[in-house]
């Protein structure tokens, strides 16, 4: 039987990466904010080692720069390359969307 | 004396160079969450696993953080790692090996002496590769000791020299010991010698990981032309190649004494098993297969940025 809950095989993207960059889309962020942020408009909860190894592996590529830190904590912002890997990603993932849509809408034609 | 936080102990998980850099607001998130929702162990977990992660990115072994430099640096020093476990494994074969084709049916015994010679001969290959590696950074050593680098291994050198002059010096006295002693008495009939050369063989497998760790420790830090690296990368292959025929002579011998001296493989000859014989033959096995392994890691790694190091000249 066919259930309408997510599959496991089929997940919603949930790089760490790219849900860092989307969350710094809008303006900096330090660690905590990043967490409750990602976990609000993702539904991912990640945790604090894979945050901040993918904060290290952001930061080394260039995608994003630290700012000033305030109480040991030192928030983080999007830099205008990883604005355009961001836009390059939704193109890619847009793109996706659209010929999912489309084939599952030929699809439900055809049975109709 | 300042107590630790949990979250600091958390990051002694991580390499001191992340640590320096990220550690601070990574306590800072740790404390937030534990405040927020507590730190499950689940979560803990994952926290020393990604420290785990950057302590391997952080050697360059995996990953493409590093540079394509380090990465053939990284990947020659693993294959030197890899090569120190196989020379504990392959001493335990020289000795296990000792005797053994005189225990065999003369017609068989071609394949299993065929077998024991391509371990040697590769054996002596690897060392002169390992050997002939470590003349090439000479120069770059004097001049990294010569620069203020020389705290950072002194204290590795010390153990390592102090554990060579005792390893040194007992093998001296055990080899003056054997003189006196028979040849029964010299393979398993005197339980003290036997209990000394046991002795023996772990204060040189000691020294062994002693030297290792200096040279890995030099090798991580002296600087060295890209020349240089490329012909270290090349021995790293040569010294895989040899460890693999090591392993495969090794186990080409094994499988002919099980078929043909099975008493031999057992280590009794009463029909039952030596069980410290027969741990100690799977041991020196596991030891290889690991060793090779890690070998063919360091070697792929090698294989992958050769390529872009020649690129990038």
């Amino acid at each position: 039987m066919v259930s309408s809950r997510e599959s496991s095989a089929v997940r919603r993207p949930s790089d760490p990466g790219l849900l860092i960059l989307t969350s710094l889309a809008d303006g900096p962020k330090h660690g905590h904010a990043l967490l409750k942020d990602i976990e609000t408009f993702g539904g991912v909860r990640l945790g604090p080692g894979t945050l901040y190894g993918a904060i290290t592996r952001l930061e080394e590529q260039g995608l994003i720069e630290p700012l000033d830190a305030v109480d040991r904590r030192r928030p983080y912002r999007i830099t205008a390359l990883g604005s355009e890997q961001l836009r390059v990603q939704i193109r890619s993932m847009r793109r996706l969307t659209e010929v999912a849509s489309s084939r599952l809408g030929q699809t439900s034609g055809a049975h109709a | 004396m300042k107590r630790r936080s949990p979250s600091d102990r958390l990051l002694r998980w991580y390499p001191a160079a992340w640590r320096d850099r990220y550690g601070s607001e990574l306590s800072a998130l740790l404390d937030d969450v534990r405040d927020d929702e507590g730190l499950s162990f689940t979560r803990t977990m994952a926290v020393r696993r990604a420290g785990l992660v950057e302590r391997w990115v952080a050697t360059g072994l995996v990953g493409t953080a590093r540079g394509d430099a380090q990465r053939l640096r990284a990947g020659s020093i693993a294959v030197l790692c890899a090569w120190s476990l196989m020379m504990v494994a392959g001493a335990s074969v020289a000795k296990a090996s000792e005797h053994s084709i005189n225990v065999l049916p003369v017609a068989d015994r071609a394949l299993a002496q065929m077998s024991i010679d391509a371990v040697a001969v590769a054996g002596v290959i690897g060392v002169v590769a390992v050997v002939i590696g470590a003349a090439m950074c000479v120069p770059g050593f004097v001049t990294f000791c010569r620069r203020g680098g020389w705290p950072f291994l002194a204290r590795k050198m010390t153990v390592a020299v102090s554990s060579t002059v005792v390893s040194a010096a007992a093998l001296v006295g055990l080899v003056g010991w054997a003189h006196h002693l028979s040849s029964s008495q010299r393979n398993g009939g005197s339980p003290t010698y036997t209990t000394a050369f046991v002795a023996l063989a772990l204060v040189g497998v000691f020294t062994l990981v002693a030297w290792t760790t200096v040279a890995v420790a030099a090798a991580r830090r002296v600087e060295l032309s890209r020349s240089i690296l490329r012909f270290e990368a090349a021995l790293a292959l040569v010294v895989v190649c040899a460890m693999t025929v090591v392993m495969s002579g090794t186990l080409t011998w094994l499988v002919q004494m099980t078929l043909h001296a099975p008493s031999f493989v057992r280590g009794s000859t009463t029909g039952g098993v030596s069980t410290m014989w027969a741990a100690r033959l799977v041991a020196t096995v596991v030891a290889m297969v690991v060793a090779v392994a890690a070998g063919l890691l360091g070697a792929g790694r090698v294989a992958r940025s050769w390529r872009l190091v020649d690129a990038n000249d």
